[in-house]
């Protein structure tokens, strides 16, 4: 290569733009300080679609700093105190580039008035998320209400005009910030789309909130946490057009009954923590558009009933193995008779040769498979991937809290991509078998990894794009160290 | 094969299939205007391409002419990796900085899409790592910032984070 100069002054602005856009964040901050019109093209709108603000809030002179910016933010992260001083000074430093920002997301205290006053400003908004603080405590609140006479209040929240909101989320942690988010969530939930919901307790009167517009829904926490059915039926009986539901708390069957009856155009549900027993598959079976489940965690053996008839729209599954029989899996298997892509995360006595054999067994027409182990099984000195033989189909392997060799690696023409990740070692023979047996391998990661390993695997396999980081010696613990001397009696090339 | 000729900035005239000469969007644009589709007697001038550069991007066009056509709109997110690049397409990004920059620019004026995303994924493997200094060497870039402007720029990328990506 020449060592003339690349002459990138002639170069149009939106070709210079293009190449800062394959930039990470890092390189594009050195960029931006070459000359004046790099760091206009480095930060350009189109690139602060990846990049958040984090307004220094609690630095006042910092924040001041701000005041010269000629950048046209689009996502704002700020933390809010209680000093009314901060939050004005807030709302200044947002009138910068207000009408920019599409996101916003706000940790800390924050009332009524002052979450009133930042959708105001920001007429471009479509996304808020609100998380509010711990250390809230209730008098503080009471105060700040009583600076405005009540009926002020109620009306400034009803004309406020926030059209382009459509994705809302609100964490909780005390009855005090409900208070504070309930009349905005009254007002925007007919036009939100995305909602993300969770609390810690049982804060909101839910029967309050209707959102029928709403297409995603993540609930979790306590959030459902009542005694009361007909709140739970209010509630989820006000959904009508949902896509996507992700149920990350202990939500109960009632609640499942009534959104799989409202809403049978649900693509995706997944239960992603503690779930009720059984699997309600007499209830999933009314989605006849359900194509990704995630069952959550897998437990006794009358968790799966066969009285149910077969879900064969789903073609995703995700779960945990944790205490169930071995005979679940045929089972689940014989309830979900499409599977093509698989998640795995074993639990308990579910090692991973168990957990891979039933698996691979079971659902041979996988084209995806990914298993994470984090069983608490001791681990062998090797582990067969032979199971894998069984998968004539799949194209795409991943592993996940691997803490052993791999051996025994069956030839399979049709896997495109291969993800190990953490630390299953593999030898420099390992990763030209490797290489052998996956001909067509269009991708690879694995870390860490011998910088001899991975260019043997490169010169075998030049159309795969592989990632592995050759690992430094000081990143691998003594245990690991220990483990790896004890193994067979090959020497590790670290 | 139905083929069109293309003329280079100096002249030289270069035969090419139809079906190569389409990866251009801007010559698929000048043959529905020009109502030349059924015409192969007709000669395309490119002004603004000589003949190395325009054989170049025939090569690697030829190569890459059965590559799917990538759709913005699809909803798929926008491929922004560049550790991605083919050992065929690596081959043939070793050239000097002249010939990268003529590339860059040839692809942008003919809207050759996939080249366009190479060659810029090359500069910016090239400057991946490189301190600010260092980055004003290999473009020979004066800096017009001034120390203020410069502090400012520094403070304010304090501020800056990666969005998270929302993964499924």
């Amino acid at each position: 290569m020449s060592n003339k100069v690349f002459p990138s002054e002639d170069l149009p602005e939106e070709v210079l733009e293009h190449i800062f856009s394959f930039l990470q964040l890092s390189d594009r901050k050195s960029a931006s300080l070459v000359c004046t019109k790099w760091e206009k093209l480095t930060f350009s709108r189109r690139i602060l679609r990846k990049v958040v603000l984090n307004i220094p809030i609690n630095n006042i002179d910092r924040m001041f700093d701000l005041r010269k910016t000629k950048r046209r933010y689009r996502n704002v992260f700020v933390i809010l105190d209680r000093h009314e001083f901060r939050f004005q000074m807030l709302m200044i430093t947002l009138n910068l580039f207000a009408a920019y920002v599409e996101s916003l997301r706000c940790v800390g205290h924050l009332n009524t008035k002052q979450l009133c006053m930042l959708l105001r400003r920001l007429p471009n908004l479509q996304q808020l998320t609100v998380g509010i603080n711990v250390d809230d405590d209730d008098d503080d609140d009471e105060d700040d209400d009583d600076d405005e006479p009540l009926e002020d209040f109620s009306l400034q929240i009803e004309s406020l005009d926030a059209p382009n909101v459509t994705q809302l989320g609100i964490r909780l942690s005390a009855p005090a910030e409900a208070r504070n988010v309930l009349p905005v969530m009254r007002r925007l939930a007919p036009q939100l789309k995305n909602v993300n919901l969770y609390s810690t307790g049982y804060f909101i009167p839910l029967e309050q909130l209707q959102f029928p517009k709403a297409e995603v829904l993540n609930i979790g926490g306590n959030l459902c946490n009542t005694e009361n059915d007909w709140v739970l039926r209010t509630f989820f009986a006000g959904f009508k057009l949902l896509k996507e539901v992700r149920l990350d708390s202990n939500i109960q069957e009632i609640a499942l009954d009534v959104i799989t009856s409202a809403c049978p155009a649900i693509e995706l549900l997944k239960f992603d923590g503690p779930r009720f027993n059984p699997i309600p598959f007499h209830l999933l079976g009314r989605l006849k558009y359900l194509k990704t489940l995630g069952l959550g965690e897998v437990n006794d053996d009358p968790d799966i009933s066969l009285q149910c008839s077969p879900l064969e729209s789903v073609e995703n599954l995700s779960l945990d193995l944790s205490e169930c029989e071995e005979s679940s899996i045929g089972r689940l298997r014989y309830l979900l008779p499409n599977i093509i892509a698989m998640d795995v995360t074993l639990r308990d006595d579910w090692n991973i040769e168990k957990g891979l054999g039933h698996v691979c067994q079971s659902f041979q027409g996988l084209k995806r498979l990914e298993i994470s182990d984090n069983s608490t099984w001791i681990p062998k000195s090797s582990i067969s991937l032979l199971a894998v033989e069984h998968l004539d189909q799949l194209e795409e392997l991943t592993f996940k809290n691997i803490r052993t060799q791999i051996v025994d690696i069956p030839p399979n023409p049709h896997l495109k991509r291969l993800v190990l990740k953490s630390h299953c070692w593999l030898f420099n023979e390992d990763m030209l078998e490797l290489a052998r047996q996956y001909p067509n391998l269009r991708y690879f990661e694995h870390e860490p990894n011998t910088i001899q390993g991975i260019a043997a695997f490169k010169s075998q396999l030049v159309n795969c794009a592989v990632h592995c980081r050759p690992h430094a010696t000081n990143i691998i613990s003594r245990h690991d160290r220990d483990f790896l001397e004890n193994l067979n009696h090959r020497t590790p090339l670290i | 094969m139905p083929c069109i000729q293309l003329q280079s900035s100096d002249g030289e005239i270069f035969n090419v299939e139809f079906e190569i000469a389409m990866c251009s969007f801007t010559i698929k644009t000048m043959m529905v205007d020009l109502d030349l589709e059924d015409n192969c007697e007709e000669v395309v001038p490119l002004t603004n391409v000589d003949s190395n550069i325009l054989r170049k991007i025939l090569q690697w066009a030829n190569y890459h002419k059965d590559d799917p056509e990538a759709n913005p709109e699809d909803g798929k997110p926008v491929d922004r990796r560049t550790d991605n690049i083919c050992e065929w397409d690596q081959e043939f990004m070793k050239v000097d900085q002249q010939t990268l920059y003529g590339l860059i620019k040839a692809a942008n004026y003919l809207d050759i899409r996939g080249l366009m995303a190479l060659t810029c994924k090359t500069v910016a493997n090239m400057m991946k790592g490189k301190t600010e200094e260092q980055m004003r060497k290999m473009f020979n870039i004066q800096n017009d910032l001034t120390p203020e402007e410069e502090q400012q720029i520094r403070q304010e990328n304090e501020w800056c984070e990666e969005v998270e990506i929302v993964a499924d």
